[in-house]
């Protein structure tokens, strides 16, 4: 894969406050063309209220968003114009059918008339949901919603895509279909930003992944320098009726000389590649399927 | 298929935006639209009959001064525009802010703050339109007295522009549906009853006179009634629900705009 470091967005001391509640903490980070990046925490870090930043739906309290160049306090027009947004929540109206809905978002974004329908038959068709365009969107099933959400925000073709948790609740088989249909934005030429607390998610789709917890970054890298600075290799050992414990090598040599090397007390449980989750209890000392203590829940 | 919709002409473009702000709406009109006229004429048409029908029989009206049923209907049409606008507008938005969310995808379209107010105060107007015509209808089946001249449309228009945004200014700033309840409870209701609508607020004392002509709804009533039955125009009045549609568009649109998800 060829990654451009043309960079598409730039965040500069990016804070939100809801009250004495700090949500998002002096963010810095910088997204380049054609990139898959990821935000990986659990729920309650901040992920979701900074995306809601860079979408221009929420103001940031301090610091600077730059998407495509533009301002999003200073210009959110011109944003708006480069973005499409799958947002955690349904955000269909539930008194219109799934067609009304998609065509509304076709209109929302300059198309008109026959162009608007065109836009909207492909789209449904792309989804395989052609036969339910004039089901109420209330009476769809969640994982409908989800794809059609996704087909919606990508029928202007935007040039940067944002999702957030785009596979939360959803079953194995839509969820590898979502992560097949977010490759293809790449490959044409879109950059996608998305949240996730799935380890898995953010390990296969994205180039590279921003660690963020309780609102600050705490990690950015790709998937493989991020566990490099851990160790690539993990040796999960316990004692007889204690917890697990977790040690991290460079190489799977050197973790097979620490398990047999355990004293008789201990035992190897699992000797294995590092992941994203063991780079995250390194950081934090929480998993990532933990809300952060203390925290307010925003996702 | 990349669209851009910033190069129009800035009237072209605002029109064009607002109407697709209202096309959700027409859609949904479109679907629901028996249920709809039903739930905006059943409030008007048990005002018309306990009014119209069952008090107006022991009213007895100045000589000259014509049936009561005559006098009653412009003040129930004041009744529906006020309380079918600001419902329409008011929440139908909170509803796809608070619950549906579908309003987070209005505000994160290309869309000028000015084109998602107008449009979504257009819902009420187009309602309100709707509404209040049935009812002008009704009104000339049951009574010769009652004729509507261009006065009387100018201040039913004028009260739908203000009451939608209102309804619109209410609902952004609406946390929960409670919010809304609220508002309806303490400001809509004792407008509906207070402002002239069933009486003449001349015969009310000189201090709650000073209070209900500083209310909208007094004005559109009034107005309403004096095109009826003279055929008078009321420029106060409508100079009053003016300035009052322009102080709620310019509320409705600040609120819009600092919006904060």
């Amino acid at each position: 894969m060829n990654l451009q470091l043309k960079p598409v967005i730039e965040i500069k001391g990016l804070t939100k406050r809801f009250g004495k509640f700090t949500a998002v903490d002096n963010i810095d980070m910088t997204v380049n063309e054609c990139e898959i990046f990821g935000f990986l925490g659990p729920n309650g870090a901040g992920k979701s209220t900074a995306l809601r930043i860079m979408t221009t739906l929420s103001k940031p309290t301090e610091g600077q968003v730059l998407i495509s160049g533009y301002d999003v306090l200073k210009n959110p027009l011109a944003v708006k114009e480069q973005i499409g947004v799958v947002q955690q929540v349904v955000s269909f109206d539930r008194d219109l059918s799934l067609w009304d809905n998609m065509e509304m978002h076709a209109r929302m974004h300059g198309f008109r008339g026959r162009e608007a329908k065109e836009a909207v038959r492909k789209s449904l068709e792309y989804a395989g949901l052609l036969d339910f365009a004039n089901v109420l969107s209330n009476d769809l099933s969640g994982g409908m919603r989800r794809i059609a959400q996704i087909v919606r925000a990508l029928m202007h073709s935007p040039k940067i895509i944002f999702l957030d948790e785009p596979t939360t609740s959803l079953d194995a088989q839509t969820r590898r279909k979502i992560w097949s249909r977010i490759r293809l934005m790449r490959e044409q030429g879109s950059t996608v930003i998305l949240t996730t607390h799935y380890i898995e998610e953010a390990e296969a789709l994205c180039d590279r992944v921003a660690i963020i917890h309780k609102g600050k970054i705490i990690a950015v890298g790709t998937p493989l320098e991020l566990r490099e600075q851990v160790g690539l290799w993990t040796v999960e050992y316990a004692a007889i009726g204690s917890d697990t414990e977790y040690k991290h090598f460079a190489t799977e040599a050197q973790a097979k000389i620490f398990g047999v090397s355990l004293p008789d007390s201990k035992h190897v449980l699992k000797i294995r590649p590092s992941n994203l989750e063991d780079v995250f209890i390194e950081f934090t000392g929480t998993h990532v399927s933990e809300p952060p203590s203390g925290g307010k829940s925003l996702s | 298929m990349e669209k851009s919709i910033t190069k129009k002409h800035p009237v072209v473009r605002f029109l064009s935006q607002s109407f697709t702000v209202l096309w959700s709406d027409l859609r949904f009109l479109r679907r629901f639209w028996k249920r709809t006229l039903w739930t905006s004429l059943m409030t008007p048409l048990l005002y018309l009959l306990a009014f119209g029908v069952g008090i107006a029989g022991m009213v007895t009206m100045e000589e000259g001064g014509g049936s009561y049923l005559a006098f009653v209907i412009p003040g129930i049409i004041a009744i529906t525009a006020i309380s079918t606008a600001y419902n329409a507008s008011g929440n139908k938005l909170s509803v796809d802010k608070i619950f549906y969310k579908s309003f987070d995808e209005v505000m994160m379209a290309p869309l000028s703050t000015d084109a998602v107010a107008f449009g979504k105060g257009m819902v009420g107007v187009l309602r309100g339109i709707l509404a209040c015509g049935l009812f002008i209808i009704l009104g000339m089946l049951m009574t010769n007295d009652f004729v509507v001249n261009w006065p009387f449309f100018a201040a039913l228009m004028l009260s739908l522009l203000a009451f939608s945004f209102m309804g619109v200014a209410v609902g952004v700033i609406a946390k929960t549906h409670q919010d809304m309840s609220t508002f309806s409870s303490m400001v809509i209701m004792p407008m509906t009853f207070l402002c002239g609508t069933l009486f003449d607020p001349n015969i009310a004392p000189q201090w709650l006179q000073v209070i209900l002509y500083s209310l909208p709804l007094t004005h559109s009533s009034t107005a309403m009634r004096a095109a009826v039955a003279s055929g008078d125009i009321m420029w106060w009045s409508l100079a009053y629900m003016l300035i009052f549609a322009i102080i709620c568009y310019i509320i409705a649109r600040w609120q819009i705009k600092k919006l904060d998800f």
